[in-house]
C-alpha cells in the first residue's frame, strides 16, 4: 500500500488534487490497485480466449492421437512430425502458393485503388456523405453471403455476367469462370478486391483527413506541383496509416478462408485452396485417431501464425518512423 | 420403453398425435409432458395428462417396468429435413413425457459433419441425438462419438439389410435408419421422344449417343448431361457409380483401398470425355454441386441429370419440366448390364455419446423405425423409406394414404446399390479422390496421374493407418 495522502499530492501536482484524493480515500485503493483491479479481468479474458487457444494449437501440433479429446483419450508426443508431414505434403505448398498470390497480388491493388478512393472522396463534392457510406456497402457484406452472390454471378447456366458479355458479344458462350483453375483464381482474388478496396479507402480517408492543410497551402505557395504535394506531404504522412492499412489486409488475406469456402470450396481441383481452407480440411477430414487430422491442422495453423507473423514484423520494420506523429 | 405400436393402429397415431391413440401411449409410458419430475424412476405412473390436454392414460400394457423420461432432448438435423423434424416433435412430444427441441444444421452434409466434430471436441451434451449420414458411421463409432443404440421393438429386423448394415459395427447397432437414398437418372421424357427415343439409355454409350442426337436436332441450346463434379462429395460419388457400372471396386481383397485400378482410370477418363470429347456435359460442372444441378434441370434446357429422390418432389410443384420428367436406373457400362450402378446413401439417427439425457434420445430412435413414422416420411416428405414393407403395394391397402409413386420407381433403383467405404477416415479418403477426380475433370492432371496422385497420398494416409 503505497498511497498515503503525501505520495499522492506529490504524483498528482496541485490541480484537481482534492477531489481526487477525496475520490481514493472514500475507495480506499491506490492508483496501482485501480490499475490492477481493472486491467485484471481483461488479462484473464485474453489469456484465456487468445494465449490459451494458441498455447493449445502448439502443444496439439506436437502430439498425435486424439490430442482434441484430451486427457480422456489416448495421446503421444510425436515432436515434430506433424510437422515432417506438413512440408512433405504437395497440397500444403500448392495452398502456400495460392495465400501468397492471392495476398500479395490483391493487397497492392487495393493500396493503389483504395489511395485513389480516399483521395477522391476527400475532395468537396455534393453527395459526398452519401458516397462514403455507399463504397463500404461491399466491406459490410457478411464474407460467406458475398462469396455465394458472387458464386451465382459467375455461373454460366443463370449467372448474369456470362450472360451480359454474351449479350454484348465479348463472348460467343457463357464462360465457366470458376470451373477453370487459373480463372478460378483470378476470379477470386479480384473479388476480394471489389470487396474491401473500399475498406482500405476508409482506413486512408481517416489518415489524409489529419493531414493538416496549412502544409498544402504553404507548399503551393512555394510552388509545389500537385505531385510534389502527393509525394512530399501526403505519403510520409500517411506512412503509418498506411502502415496500419497494410496489416490490416495482408492478414486477413492470408488468412482468407470465407471466400474460397463459399465461393468455390478449394476447387477446381485445389487451385483456389488458400492456407487456412487446407487447414480447415486437414483437421476436419479425419479428426479421428489414425491420423491425427487435428494435429496435422494444428502445425498448419501454426506455421499460418508465424507466416503471419513474419509479414507483420516486415511491415513494421519497413515502415514504421518514429519521426512521424 | 415401448411404444405400443401393437396395441394402436398405426394410422390412429399418425392422424391422431393429439388425440386419443397418443394419449393412451403416454399413459402406457407413464408420459408426463410438463418434464417436472427427474429422471425416469420406475413403472409407468398411469397418468399421462400432459401440457397437450392428452387425457388419462390406463397405465396397464406395460409389464416391463420401464421408467418415464423427462426433460428435453436436443435433435439436430440437416436444414431440409425440418418439415420432418416437425413431425417427429409433434408425435415425440404427445406420446413421450419429454420434449423435443430441433435445431438444424446446414443442408450440406460436410457442414453438418463439421458442427459434429466441434461438439464432440468439446465433449458436449448440447445435443442428444442427431441425423448420421451413412458414411460416417464407422468414424463416429471409432472415436467414441455415437452411444450404442437399443432395438428393443425389434424395428430394424423390419428394414431393408443395407441401412441397417451400414449402421452396425461389431454386431452391435449404433443408430437408428431413418430413411435411404440411390442416385438415379433423371431425363425428359418429351425431348427423347420428339427426337424418337422411346427408352432411356441402359449404358454409358447410348447416354452419350442419346444426348448427342437429341442435341443436334433441338433448336435449344441443351444441356446433354449433367451430373456433380464439383470438388466435393458428389464427385467422388460419381466416379464410384461409373467405377461399379464398370465392374470395378475400391477393394483390393486384402483390406486396402486402391483407385488407380484400369477401372477406376477408365471410369475418370469416361468423365473428363462427357465434357471434352463427347461435349454433352458443360464446362461448368467441374465446380457444380448436387443442388446447382437440380436447378439447373429445373430450368428446362437439360437432358438428361444424375441426382437424388429429394429432387422428383421438387419437380412436381410447377416447374418447366413438371410431367415432362422421369426417374431410371443409372446406366452401366457396355457388357456389365447387371452392375450396380448407384451409391446408397442415407441418414440413421444416433444418440451423442455425451449426451445426458440419452434414455429420452433412446425414445426417439425407438419412434423412427415405426411403420407410422416411416409412413409419414415417405407419403407426405418424399424420403425412401427404410422398412421393407412399405416397398410393397399390400401395405399402402390398408393406409389412407396412397402409395407414392417415386416409391416403385427407386425401389427397382435402391436394389442395385453398392455402399462406399466403410472406414473411419472415409472423409479422408472421399477428399483425396474427390480433390484428384476434379484435377482430372479441369485437365489439369491426366486420370491416370490424378489417380495415381491419389493413391499416393491413400497408401501413405489411409492403407497404412
Amino acid at each position: 500500500m503505497a498511497g498515503s495522502p503525501t505520495d499522492e499530492r506529490v504524483r498528482f501536482g496541485e490541480e484537481d488534487l482534492r477531489g481526487r484524493l477525496r475520490r481514493y480515500r472514500n475507495l480506499r485503493i491506490t492508483e496501482e490497485e485501480l490499475a490492477v483491479a481493472l486491467l485484471t479481468p481483461v488479462l484473464l479474458f485474453l489469456l484465456a480466449v487468445s494465449f490459451y487457444p494458441i498455447v493449445d494449437t502448439v502443444w496439439a501440433s506436437l502430439h498425435s492421437g486424439y490430442v482434441i479429446q484430451t486427457p480422456t483419450q489416448p495421446f503421444e508426443f510425436v515432436g515434430i512430425a506433424n510437422y515432417e508431414k506438413l512440408f512433405t505434403d504437395a497440397s500444403f505448398w500448392n495452398a502456400l502458393g495460392v495465400s501468397l498470390f492471392y495476398t500479395f497480388v490483391s493487397v497492392p491493388i487495393e493500396l493503389v485503388f483504395g489511395l485513389g478512393l480516399a483521395l477522391l472522396l476527400k475532395s468537396e463534392f455534393k453527395w459526398k456523405y452519401l458516397a462514403q457510406a455507399a463504397i463500404l456497402f461491399p466491406w459490410a457484406l457478411p464474407t460467406v453471403i458475398n462469396a455465394k452472390i458472387w458464386a451465382w454471378l459467375l455461373n454460366p447456366e443463370y449467372g448474369v455476367i456470362s450472360d451480359i458479355l454474351v449479350r454484348v458479344g465479348i463472348l460467343s458462350s457463357p464462360y465457366p469462370f470458376l470451373s477453370i483453375p487459373d480463372v478460378a483464381l483470378y476470379s477470386m482474388t479480384g473479388i476480394t478486391i471489389w470487396k474491401t478496396t473500399s475498406f482500405m479507402a476508409l482506413i486512408l480517408l481517416a489518415g489524409l483527413s489529419s493531414i493538416p492543410d496549412h502544409l498544402y497551402e504553404s507548399a503551393r505557395m512555394d510552388g509545389a506541383s500537385r505531385w510534389r504535394r502527393f509525394r512530399d506531404i501526403t505519403l510520409p504522412l500517411l506512412k503509418p496509416t498506411i502502415l496500419v492499412a497494410l496489416i490490416f489486409r495482408t492478414l486477413p488475406a492470408f488468412q482468407a478462408f470465407g471466400l474460397p469456402y463459399g465461393l468455390t470450396g478449394g476447387g477446381p481441383g485445389e487451385a483456389t485452396t488458400t492456407l487456412v481452407l487446407y487447414t480447415q480440411q486437414a483437421a476436419y477430414n479425419n479428426p479421428g485417431p489414425t491420423n491425427g487430422g487435428f494435429a496435422l491442422g494444428s502445425a498448419a495453423a501454426t506455421v499460418i501464425t508465424m507466416i503471419a507473423l513474419a509479414i507483420a514484423l516486415v511491415y513494421v520494420a519497413t515502415l514504421y518512423d518514429p519521426e512521424v506523429r | 420403453m415401448v411404444w405400443k405400436d401393437d396395441t394402436v393402429r398405426r394410422r390412429q397415431i399418425l392422424k391422431g398425435a393429439s388425440v386419443g391413440g397418443a394419449a393412451l401411449i403416454a399413459g402406457c409410458t407413464g408420459g408426463n409432458g410438463n418434464g417436472g419430475n427427474g429422471n425416469g424412476n420406475g413403472d409407468g405412473n398411469g397418468n399421462g395428462g400432459n401440457g397437450n390436454g392428452n387425457g388419462d392414460g390406463n397405465g396397464d400394457g406395460n409389464g416391463n417396468g420401464d421408467g418415464s423420461v423427462s426433460g428435453t432432448i436436443n435433435f439436430v438435423h440437416i436444414s431440409s429435413f425440418e418439415p420432418s423434424a416437425g413431425d417427429f416433435k409433434e408425435a415425440y412430444d404427445s406420446q413421450t413425457g419429454a420434449t423435443l427441441e430441433a435445431q438444424s444444421t446446414p443442408a450440406e452434409s460436410s457442414s453438418t459433419r463439421e458442427y459434429y466434430v466441434n461438439q464432440f471436441a468439446a465433449q458436449s451434451s448440447e445435443f442428444d441425438v442427431g441425423m448420421m449420414d451413412v458414411v460416417w458411421p464407422a468414424e463416429f463409432v471409432n472415436a467414441g462419438w455415437a452411444a450404442e443404440v437399443n432395438d428393443p421393438n425389434g424395428l430394424t429386423d423390419e428394414m431393408l439389410e443395407t441401412p441397417v448394415e451400414t449402421v452396425t459395427i461389431d454386431d452391435s447397432l449404433y443408430g437408428m435408419p431413418m430413411f435411404t437414398d440411390a442416385n438415379g437418372l433423371y431425363y425428359r421424357t418429351d425431348l427423347l421422344e420428339e427426337a424418337g427415343y422411346d427408352e432411356p439409355p441402359s449404358t454409358y454409350m447410348e447416354l452419350v449417343n442419346i444426348a448427342q442426337d437429341v442435341m443436334e436436332q433441338s433448336d435449344e441450346d441443351l444441356n446433354g448431361y449433367i451430373w456433380q463434379g464439383g470438388s466435393n462429395e458428389g464427385l467422388t460419388i460419381m466416379w464410384l457409380n461409373w467405377l461399379w457400372g464398370m465392374g470395378g471396386s475400391v477393394h483390393d481383397g486384402d483390406g486396402n483401398l486402391v483407385v488407380n485400378t484400369q477401372e477406376g482410370v477408365d471410369a475418370l477418363q469416361h468423365a473428363v470425355d462427357l465434357i471434352y470429347e463427347y461435349e454433352i456435359t458443360p464446362q461448368s460442372i467441374p465446380s457444380s454441386g448436387t443442388d446447382g444441378n437440380r436447378q439447373t434441370f429445373q430450368q428446362g434446357s437439360t437432358i438428361f441429370m444424375r441426382n437424388w429422390p429429394y429432387a422428383y418432389s421438387l419437380f412436381q410443384d410447377d416447374t418447366p419440366v413438371t410431367d415432362k420428367f422421369a426417374v431410371t436406373t443409372m446406366p452401366t457400362a457396355e457388357g456389365h448390364e447387371d452392375a450396380n450402378n448407384s451409391c446408397i446413401g442415407g441418414w440413421s439417427l444416433f444418440i451423442n455419446n455425451f449426451s445426458e439425457n440419452v434414455d429420452a434420445a433412446q425414445e426417439l430412435a425407438n419412434y423412427v423405425g415405426t411403420a407410422e413414422a416411416q409412413e409419414q416420411l415417405a407419403a407426405e416428405r418424399s424420403r425412401l423409406p427404410v422398412r421393407a414393407d412399405l416397398y410393397e403395394d399390400s401395405y399402402w391397402e390398408d393406409s389412407d394414404a396412397d402409395k407414392p409413386a417415386f416409391l416403385d420407381r427407386f425401389s427397382e433403383i435402391l436394389n442395385r446399390t453398392s455402399a462406399r467405404p466403410a472406414i473411419p477416415s472415409y472423409s479422408q479418403w472421399s477428399n483425396i479422390v474427390y480433390t484428384e477426380c476434379n484435377n482430372a475433370l479441369t485437365e489439369q492432371k491426366t486420370p491416370q496421374e490424378a489417380l495415381d496422385d491419389a493413391q499416393d497420398q491413400i497408401d501413405s494416409d489411409i492403407n497404412e493407418g
